[in-house]
């Protein structure tokens, strides 16, 4: 089914692919030093991290031009551009104990950047979605952009 | 491959569960990805694609997707990467995910290791779909996807 869909939408499979069977060893966070530069620009394209309904105790979390964590020893540039694109983190409901988190040229978090920041963000008829459908229970839907800083605690 | 065309410069997939030493690159580094195509075309567009897992995954699976990615590495000065996709389709898992899963889509960003000076990370993304999850989610899984970033989205409680 899976294989005729993508022969149908004229998509081949290629490239280095593979599925890990066991959890993978978690790498320290990274270290980067001076004058490090983020560019990213998505035009009349789609970006999804889920397309359908998150539930349980899952986490669906999305994160452009950003840093995420680890250090910057140094100047730290950040630019974004979004033209005519829409940006979805979860594309329907997110429900039960789940986490929804969106963040689009974010400085965040447990990282650090010792030096300037330069942040800047640009949305031309585009749509930039964290959650496409409803919220029910105990679930958190967090986004940010152009953001110094976390809201999801 | 009727119709299809891929064009990729180079893909870096990052350390994997294998038990090697992480790379240690020098001075000058510099790593390309181009996803697209011009050869062939449909309808006077050309496709490419770019699949991980097609089918369900349940049980405790872990499923990354690294494109133009430095993982576990120590790389030196003046590093640069740049992804380029455009006219194409780049998807993780297509499935339904189940269980404590982790699926994970990386593309031209830095999760671990040590990079020197003026690391620079260019991404373009034009008339492309980029999908890490196409199918509906549940249990404990981890659905990450970090474009163009600085550290690694999937571990816990990063935000």
């Amino acid at each position: 089914m899976g294989i005729d869909l993508f022969k149908t939408l004229g998509l081949s499979i290629l490239g280095l692919l593979y599925v890990v069977p066991v959890p993978g060893t978690a790498a320290e966070a990274p270290h980067v030093g001076d004058g490090a530069s983020i560019h990213v620009t998505i035009g009349g394209s789609g970006v999804v991290n889920a397309t359908a309904a998150v539930a349980g105790y899952a986490n669906s979390k999305q994160m452009i031009g950003s840093l995420i964590s680890g250090n910057v020893g140094g100047n730290l540039n950040l630019s974004t551009q979004i033209k005519n694109a829409g940006v979805v983190n979860v594309g329907a409901a997110v429900a039960a104990s789940t986490t929804a988190t969106q963040a689009i040229d974010t400085v965040k978090l447990s990282g650090t950047a010792s030096g300037n920041v330069t942040d800047q963000v640009t949305l031309t008829g585009s749509g930039v979605t964290n959650v496409g459908v409803g919220i029910a229970a105990r679930a958190k839907a967090c986004q940010l952009i152009g953001t110094i800083g976390l809201n999801c605690d | 491959m009727r119709y299809f065309t891929l064009m990729a410069g180079s893909l870096l997939v990052s350390a994997t569960a294998l038990a090697l030493d992480a790379p240690q690159i020098g001075s000058g580094a510099s790593l390309t990805a181009d996803i697209g195509g011009t050869s062939q075309s449909v309808g006077g567009k050309s496709y490419a694609g770019v699949v991980d897992v097609l089918g369900e995954v349940d049980g405790k699976a872990v499923i990354k997707q690294n494109l133009a990615h430095i993982g576990d590495a120590s790389v030196q000065a003046n590093a640069k990467i740049s992804l380029s996709v455009k006219n194409a389709g780049v998807v993780n898992a297509l499935g339904a995910i189940n269980g404590a899963d982790v699926v994970n889509q990386s593309i031209s960003s830095v999760e671990g290791g040590t990079v020197g000076a003026n690391l620079t990370l260019n991404t373009t993304i034009g008339s492309s779909g980029v999908v890490n999850v196409g199918g509906q989610i549940g249990g404990d899984a981890k659905v990450c996807q970090s474009i163009g970033s600085i550290g690694d989205n999937c571990k816990d409680n990063p935000l």
